[in-house]
């Protein structure tokens, strides 16, 4: 008899798959019979191969019964009785007893027994409570489960001589089986006892027996909706239940009030809030009650089995499902857990997707008082979680399944296999993202049902209950009937790229899992079909029976099956407590974001015990985007969870750091974002305002320090700032022009002035307008630094000049366009018809549609006739494709657009100042726009739309363009030698060149013509291409009618 | 008008008697400062309408930019609304760079003035009424001094939660001095090591129920035994998050006063005590030492524990006090593992049914 020093419950499956002929061709001819669609052809896999395969999974002979519960199994009995009379000379064919040899396994491990030890010593010593945290599948149960024997001999008689340790192990249910099995493998002589929904009396009697030793309970009991995966008589119970309870209450009213009865006023007024019907309520007052009497097991529990003098000692199994603190659940047991002397959370993704979902099992432990206490103790840093972990977690922790089994290989991992998603989902995938039906959660959701299988985005697959969702989607095919047309008759991508992976894996006689994050898994079963596909989702029950549940028999079923090759599967459904190591190929078909759920399916087939290397496949559709950003989400979050399990522990001054910091914490932050990232800080304040509107605008600068930090920050160094790059483009190049025409422009006003930074730069006087004071009293100082003097310098917003304040007369730090009268009594307007110039440097884009209107009437109100209005606005905020509306609308309010002046500028220098380098200076290209006053005033409703206001295709960080605000860091640059780079009709040349290229053969359009200084003018340009068009109309005369064509589209006959 | 080095000498002098002479009467008062008193004090009283010697702070503060340089201070006031208390901000920013330039201009005079500059001698007064308080009784044992520098109330010699007592202004200028986390403890460094002390664990028993004091010994077997910990270098991967801006606004200035927003500003402070409570320095070390003892021993322990446990009784006996503790644990710990290995209620083989070869 060989001993092994193993201790799997999944034993029966470290039989070397190699001797493994379930999946070998049995050449005896007999009949065939087809089974869910799958036929069972018992010359190609004899009938004693099918059974051997089971039993050998099993470990044992089963009975009819429990084949009789899978559809397969039974046919196998039906055959056997044909064949052998019954199933049980079917064994006796198959050698009975003789079947299977005994061998022994030592147990338990060396680490179990550090791990008890450890669980004991700590409570017994310092009433602390311990966390398992090693990975799934490291036979972590074990270990916590001895401490129940040690604490029994050693501690309990210390203190509490003569009483008896009661054992409470909670875990969720469909896992009670198994860990009732594990108690009886490693404690032999200790008495157990599981309460189930069904015996719940007679069991809770069992429990209060002196006698009894261990009590199995399965979190559902003590929460959770009752109708999931409850067995026939249960189901039964229920809709007598269900049945009567409509029998009692006949009105919705009357359901109303038994409803407040079990849950309060409060909660069913919030309920009723939602106009349920009478079916619903009733469905509400069943689940509720039943939560209620469930809640009385606990409270049982408490009463009559773990009072406050039986010292006690309580797991929770598979803590991770502890999540919020406010569940019934888990208020239910942390009574129970906070008066056991010992305790221990078992969990191999403690983690789960957020330090802060560790939070109540922090609480647990001991290490924070409430809940919310722990986040702003670890401030979502793994470092600080590992060092709060310290004096919890039972070491070592066993972070790989090798550690503990070195004969398994090592897991493969394929992390992108790209393929290629077709036209019509390309194009759905951006009509969807561009639709401003859905919100942005919805896109998500729709975009991630069509790339998994573009027939689950057919209107009629979506639910009419779900009335908001049905009528959005529906309305969106109605828009794009041609998409819905195209999608009908689409193969999905995905499913012929995993139909590649699953054809390779089969040539390897590999049998294959794959995981699908929607309920995609009938329509993938379709699809797999031709390998032998089986599916096992949400409608196989986990409910237990005899230690085995339904799904764990599909399972094995699949494992066993030689027919069956391909299982697809969810990652909620094939999750803790299953094994299934016999698929050694996995195939994640839709990513998901949730890095533990991914460890928990993985951690099925890569198990100790498994010999066969796994292959892990990701699909990502590429060019869409979407997979890599969950990737990436995903990634962080094993990068967090990699930080916790493995990182380096805090050194000794990081934690006299903890110790101190919470403060200086956010104070280093601070001063960081002032430091280094202000002016990304200040970009991503200022971004976040575009289109907001003066009220919006001046609601943010309210918060907290902003009134101050951002002038502050501001005007540090502010002679580098992009700011006063603008400002030295307008006065040391534009301004000048313009005198040129216009003679001396004595009167000047600058509107979102910040810090007077055009009379600061141009070096006179000007009346200064702004929504800051700070901003304001800043430039002030600085002109009067500079010698300056008899600027005005008023409080208010650009989009209504006939109420500024002076600053005497208000102590605001923010102007409050709101409540103009309320706010302040003494009010002035800048005059009509006062203004030479009217200068708005990165202001007027923060307004809203309706203030950039009034912006353009009072500008014109304020400019003398014939007067120029002068606008910068960065090029990222005004749109190519909006340009040349904008400018019309601008044209339309009564002003006429300078071609010659206005355009995107650009310098022909940048000079790092730290360094004194110089630099590319691509980076600096505002877009400047000079517009003279025309004065009739027109009453006008335009868009002055600067962008599409969404994106298209979302971005990805990626190297070359990072979306971190960190990224924001520059190094503080001047520009010089501005010049024109390209005129307002840029957007037309920019459509031609398109078209040269199109029709040039992609060939790229040589435009380095006009980016040398002052040299391209629109004039040049246009020669040009007149040139051009003259060359290439010798040369390709078909190509160049066709471009004039297209041009006619564009600009009608005159092209 | 500038004044020349002499004449700020002069006015230097003139100001810090006049420091002199209004401290013992106006000493709680948020204006008994250099600046406060250059602007306020008319001689007998704190006059809220700034006059006199308003030349001198523009003048300090200009002396201690060419000496030390100048620190922007982190809250600002209109200059235009409120020139003096602009120039108070900005004093109240370069606390050293005035001492300094003031010891610098006084000389050996300097002394005499340097506890009032400091607010040593205030802060003295504060602790020791803290420490007698504390002993006798007269406070509540969870008052820190924190608490006790708001609401403490020097005439009447009580606590009262309702009003900010006689050290609030001085707590202030801690505050703006040392910024709102570290001023806490840089108060300890301002007044006598042995009056230090026994204030610093009244306050931390106040706060933690322990003082944060770790022995010597355990800090020099965890450098031996585990060291610092060497960084492995990971590259994490982009995080993609937006910022958000921490801190609120702190101080109000109102009528040549400026408020701290306590309320909030003690809210920070119950998280920072929250973290150090979490945080067990001393126990944390301990844990270290002992996942190290235990990952060196752990796996000799099947192959020979009696000569792993002899191996431990012997570093036990020659351990420090503080390291003793820690010996303990894994001693029993292991003794734990040889119970249960020896134990007959648990099992220690499992059959196992396996296909024979051939079936």
């Amino acid at each position: 008899m060989s001993s092994q020093n193993v201790n799997s419950l999944e034993i029966n499956s470290l039989n070397d798959d190699d001797d493994d002929d379930s999946l070998k061709i049995d050449s005896s001819d007999v009949d065939s019979l087809e089974i869910n669609s799958l036929k069972i052809d018992f010359s190609v896999h004899s009938l004693e191969n099918r059974i051997t395969a089971i039993v050998d999974r099993l470990g044992f002979f089963p009975s009819q019964e429990l084949m009789h519960r899978n559809t397969y199994f039974a046919a196998l009995v039906r055959e056997a009785e044909a064949r052998h009379g019954n199933l049980e000379s079917c064994y006796r064919s198959m050698g009975g007893e003789q079947f299977f040899q005994q061998t022994t396994a030592k147990i338990p491990s060396q680490r179990q027994l550090l791990a008890a030890a450890t669980i004991a010593v700590d409570g017994a010593r310092y009433g602390r409570k311990k966390i398992e945290m090693s990975i799934p599948g490291s036979q972590k149960t074990g270990g916590v489960l001895l401490a129940v024997d040690l604490l029994s001999k050693k501690y309990l008689p210390q203190i509490a001589p003569g009483k008896r340790l009661k054992t409470l192990y909670v875990c969720p249910s469909g896992l009670v089986p198994v860990m009732e099995q594990e108690a009886r493998k490693f404690l032999p002589k200790y008495r157990g006892v599981s309460i189930t929904q069904g015996m719940r009396q007679e069991e809770l009697l069992r429990a209060a027996d002196p006698e009894t030793d261990i009590i199995f309970l399965g979190y559902e009991l003590s929460f959770r909706s009752h109708t999931l995966g409850i067995p026939e008589e249960a189901e039964k119970q229920r809709t007598e239940r269900v049945l009567a309870l409509y029998a009692e209450l006949p009105t919705r009213n009357a359901a109303l009030e038994r409803l407040a009865r079990t849950v309060g006023n409060e909660r069913t007024e919030k309920f009723a809030a939602k106009s349920p019907s009478w079916n619903d309520v009733i469905q509400k007052v069943f689940v509720e009650e039943a939560k209620h009497e469930a809640n009385s097991i606990i409270t049982q529990l408490e009463q009559r089995v773990f009072t406050p003098e039986q010292p006690s000692y309580v797991i929770l199994g598979e803590a991770h499902n502890l999540v919020d603190m406010d569940s019934r659940r888990a208020q239910a047991l942390v009574s129970l857990w906070k008066n056991a002397r010992w305790g221990d959370l078992e969990t191999g993704t403690a983690f789960r997707s957020s330090i802060r979902h560790m939070s109540f099992l922090m609480h647990l432990l001991g290490f924070v008082e409430h809940t919310e206490q722990y986040s702003l103790v670890v401030k979502d840093d793994p470092k600080r979680v590992r060092s709060a972990l310290q004096l919890y977690r039972i070491e070592p922790v066993i972070t790989d399944v090798q550690q503990i089994d070195s004969q398994i290989p090592l897991l493969q991992e394929h992390p992108s296999v790209e393929y290629q998603p077709s036209k019509i989902i390309t194009e759905t995938y951006v009509a969807l993202l561009n639709s401003e039906l859905f919100t942005g959660a919805e896109r998500t959701y729709l975009a991630r049902i069509l790339i998994a299988h573009p027939k689950n985005l057919d209107p009629d697959h979506f639910d009419p209950q779900e009335k908001e969702m049905y009528r959005k989607i529906h309305t969106f095919f109605d828009q794009f009937p041609h998409l819905l047309q195209g999608l009908r008759q689409e193969k999905s991508c995905r499913a012929e790229a995993a139909k590649k992976i699953i054809e390779s894996a089969l040539e390897q006689q590999e049998k294959v899992l794959v995981f699908c994050e929607h309920n995609i898994t009938e329509i993938l079963e379709k699809e797999f079909a031709k390998y032998g596909c089986r599916r096992i989702d949400q409608t196989t029950s986990l409910e237990m029976k005899d230690g085995l549940a339904d799904r764990h028999l599909a399972l094995i079923e699949a494992a066993r099956n030689p027919d069956i090759r391909v299982v697809v599967t969810t990652r909620g459904i094939l999750r803790e407590g299953l094994d299934a190591r016999e698929f050694t190929t996995i195939i994640e078909y839709e990513p998901t974001t949730l890095e533990f759920r991914r460890e928990q399916s993985i951690a099925r087939a890569y198990r100790s015990g498994q010999r066969r290397q796994v292959q892990v496949y990701q699909l990502l559709a590429s060019g869409l985007g979407l997979d890599e950003r969950i990737a990436a989400v995903r990634e962080w979050r094993q990068h967090i969870d990699h930080q916790i399990y493995e990182g380096d522990n805090p050194s000794a001054e990081e934690i006299e750091a903890y110790l101190r910091d919470l403060g200086k914490l956010q104070a280093n932050k601070l001063q960081e974002l002032l430091d280094v990232q202000g002016r990304g800080y200040l970009a991503t304040i200022f971004n976040s305002l575009v289109g907001r509107g003066s009220a919006g605008f001046a609601e943010e600068m309210k918060k907290q320090n902003r009134t101050r930090l951002l002038p502050v920050h501001f005007n540090y160094r502010w002679q580098y700032t992009y700011s006063a790059n603008c400002a030295r483009l307008l006065c040391e190049n534009i301004i000048p022009k313009l005198e040129e025409t216009q003679g001396n422009l004595e009167d000047i006003l600058d509107g979102a002035c910040g810090p007077a930074t055009i009379s600061r730069t141009l070096r006179k006087p000007t009346t200064n307008v702004d929504i800051l004071r700070l901003q304001l009293e800043f430039g002030e100082d600085a002109c009067q630094k500079v010698g300056i003097a008899n600027g005005k310098y008023v409080l208010g917003s650009i989009h209504n000049l006939q109420s500024v304040i002076p600053l005497e007369a208000t102590d605001d730090e923010v102007f409050d366009p709101q409540h103009l009268t309320e706010s302040y009594p003494r009010q002035e307007k800048i005059p009509d018809a006062s203004q030479d110039l009217y200068v708005c440097s990165l202001g007027m884009y923060y307004l809203n549609q309706e203030e950039r209107a009034e912006f353009f009437q009072e500008a014109k109100r304020v400019l003398r006739n014939g007067k120029p209005l002068l606008l910068l606005i960065p090029r990222s905020k005004i749109a190519t494709s909006c340009e040349v509306k904008f400018l019309e609308d601008i044209e339309a309010s009564g002003f006429t657009i300078d071609r010659d002046i206005s355009g995107i500028y650009a310098a022909a220098q940048a000079t790092n100042v730290e360094t004194g380098e110089q630099q590319g200076a691509s980076s600096f290209e505002p877009y400047v726009i000079v517009a003279y006053n025309q004065g009739t005033v027109l009453p006008i409703q335009k868009e002055y739309s600067l962008s599409l206001g969404y994106d298209i295709i979302p971005s990805i960080p990626t190297e070359e363009k990072p979306l971190s605000v960190a990224d924001h860091q520059k190094p503080h640059v001047v520009y010089s030698g501005f010049y024109r780079k390209a005129g307002p009709q840029k957007i037309q040349s920019l459509s031609l060149s398109s078209l040269f290229e199109e029709v040039n053969g992609g060939k790229e359009v040589d435009e380095s013509k006009g980016i040398e200084g002052e040299k391209s003018t629109g004039e040049e340009e246009s020669t040009n291409i007149e040139e051009r068009v003259r060359r290439l109309a010798e040369e390709k005369p078909e190509a160049v009618r066709d471009m004039l064509s297209k041009l006619s589209d564009i600009f009608g006959g005159n092209a | 008008m500038s004044l020349e080095r002499q004449a700020l000498t002069d006015a230097a002098l003139r100001q810090s008697k006049r420091l002199q002479e209004a401290f013992p009467q106006w000493k709680y008062h948020e204006h008994c400062t250099l600046w406060g008193i250059s602007y306020f004090w008319n001689g007998t009283t704190m006059n809220l309408e700034p006059q006199r010697e308003e030349d001198f702070v523009p003048e300090l503060l200009r002396a201690v930019e060419k000496n030390v340089g100048l620190q922007e201070p982190a809250y600002q006031v209109s200059k235009r609304r409120d020139p003096a208390m602009y120039q108070v901000m900005y004093c109240l920013a370069n606390r050293e760079g005035i001492e300094l330039t003031m010891e610098d201009l006084l000389q050996e005079k300097y002394l005499q003035i340097e506890p009032l500059l400091t607010d040593k001698k205030l802060l003295t007064e504060a602790v020791e009424t803290y420490v007698v308080e504390r002993k006798s009784c007269g406070l509540n044992e969870t008052i820190d001094l924190v608490h006790f520098l708001l609401y403490y109330h020097m005439p009447e010699k009580k606590l009262s939660l309702h009003q900010y007592g006689s050290f609030e202004p001085l707590a202030k200028r801690l505050t703006l001095r040392y910024g709102e986390e570290s001023a806490e403890d840089k108060l300890f460094t301002l007044i006598s090591k042995d009056l230090a002390k026994e204030a610093l664990t009244l306050h931390q028993y106040a706060l933690y129920g322990r003082t944060l004091a770790v022995a010597p010994e355990l800090e020099k077997a965890h450098q031996q035994l585990v060291g610092t910990p060497v960084a492995r270098s990971t590259v994490a991967p982009k995080k993609v998050t937006s910022v958000s801006m921490p801190g609120n606004k702190r101080v109000i200035h109102h009528n040549h006063a400026l408020n701290i927003d306590w309320e909030n500003l003690l809210k920070g402070r119950r998280q920072r005590v929250t973290v150090t409570k979490a945080f067990n320095r001393e126990e944390l070390l301990k844990q270290e030492i002992k996942e190290k003892l235990i990952k060196d021993y752990f796996p000799e322990m099947e192959k020979d524990s009696q000569r792993v446990m002899q191996e431990l009784e012997v570093r036990y006996n020659a351990a420090s006090a503080a390291e003793k503790s820690v010996f303990e644990d894994i001693l029993e710990i292991f003794q734990g593992m040889q119970i249960l290995e020896k134990s007959e209620s648990i099992a220690h083989e499992m059959n196992i049914p396996v296909r024979k070869k051939g079936k």
